[in-house]
């Protein structure tokens, strides 16, 4: 018996969900990594945060990090990043 | 930092420490409140002795912060000397929190502040962590985190391979605080190891906490989830950080849990800028 063909619209559908799955990541630890905020060391930015954050209403994040200034390292540049 | 308008904030100094040679210096450790706005916090040196205190700043009415020194600590053997970690309170209001040296083996020690008469606070040691112990932790870094009535810290080294725990401790009833270690990290070469920073719980019961070093991509840290069942706790590296565009190495802030179970935290090092990153683990 001759097997009946797939129309195009619907092999193509096929081919889109097949493609879908293939390339849809599974979701693993390390995938579920997001970076919020690389701290830049260009004078503006703080760099190397080594302490506890806190939040507040509206869901930023404040972090504190040290900010280098000329052949000083001083902690205070506040930074807040929208979550 | 006050609000300045305009979505800006001012920094405001409350205290500069090393005002005398009594003042505590150098604190490391963030502050936590208590319900009348006195900020509670450690110094890692200074103080009468040395060796670091916990002190309280109390605002005035009319403005101004006063400082209180609510213990020197002393190497005396018996004391723990260098609290690098932040305090926690209870629900009757006394606090705890960690050094980072010394106490009867030299590793560290758990010591709990408990309001004494005339203002004075009332020191008492829960736990000496022991150097000869190989299933006990050593030389805290981290903020203890209290839950239900127990204390819960990481320990950077100590433990069954001698690189870090994670500890609970349990009051018995009698005064005394039981220790039992909930996991002990590993340098197999795919676990984490030297947690630095406290942990975070769940409503399930989860905890949640970051290692300095280790993992399996680059042995650059990691944040780890530990789940209990039964009395053992799995532990499950939810991330080894690469050094890349994640970040690596977190250091000693502990983990913020948000209301849909996502994890934010810092990293020292990484990022598109090597300087370091924000992250978040998503649920």
């Amino acid at each position: 018996m001759r097997p009946k063909k797939l129309s195009l619209g619907l092999t193509a559908i096929l081919a889109t969900l097949t493609l879908a799955n293939l390339v849809t990541p599974t979701r693993t630890a390390a995938q579920q990594v997001a970076t919020l905020h690389s701290f830049n060391p260009n004078g503006e930015d703080g760099t190397y945060p080594d302490s506890s954050g806190t939040t507040r209403t509206g869901g930023c994040l404040r972090r504190r990090s040290r900010r280098r200034v000329g052949a000083q390292r001083r902690r205070g540049a506040d930074r807040e990043s929208a979550a | 930092m006050v609000p300045k308008g305009g979505g800006e904030r001012i920094e405001r100094v409350l205290h500069s420490f090393g005002s005398d040679r009594a003042d505590g210096l150098t604190p490391f450790g963030g502050v936590i409140v208590d319900a009348s706005g006195n900020l509670f916090g450690t110094t890692y040196f200074g103080g009468s002795n040395g060796y670091g205190t916990v002190y309280e700043l109390i605002p005035q009415t009319g403005g101004g912060w006063t400082e209180k020194i609510l213990h020197n600590f002393n190497n005396t053997g018996t004391e723990g000397e260098y609290p690098a970690a932040g305090l926690v309170f209870d629900t009757v209001g006394n606090l705890y929190g960690t050094t980072v040296l010394s106490g009867s083996d030299g590793v560290g020690t758990v010591f709990e502040l408990k309001p004494g008469p005339e203002g004075a606070w009332v020191e008492k040691i829960l736990l000496y962590f022991a150097a000869a112990d190989t299933s006990g932790g050593a030389i805290p870094y981290g903020s203890l985190m209290f839950d239900a009535g127990s204390l819960y810290g990481t320990a950077s080294g100590g433990g069954l391979y001698n690189v870090g725990t994670v500890f609970e401790l349990t009051p018995e009833g009698n005064g005394t605080w039981n220790e039992s270690v909930l996991y002990a990290f590993n340098d197999d070469g795919n676990d984490a190891y030297t947690p630095l920073a406290g942990l975070v719980r769940d409503s399930s019961g989860n905890l949640y906490g970051t290692t300095y070093t280790g993992g399996s991509a680059s042995g650059l840290g990691t944040v780890f989830e530990l789940t209990p069942a039964n009395g053992v706790w799995t532990e499950t590296v939810l991330h080894s950080f690469e050094g890349n565009g994640d970040g690596g190495n977190p250091g000693y802030g502990a983990l913020i849990l948000d209301s849909s179970g996502n994890l934010y935290g810092t990293a020292q090092g990484g990022g598109a800028y090597f300087a370091g990153t924000v992250f978040e683990i998503k649920h």
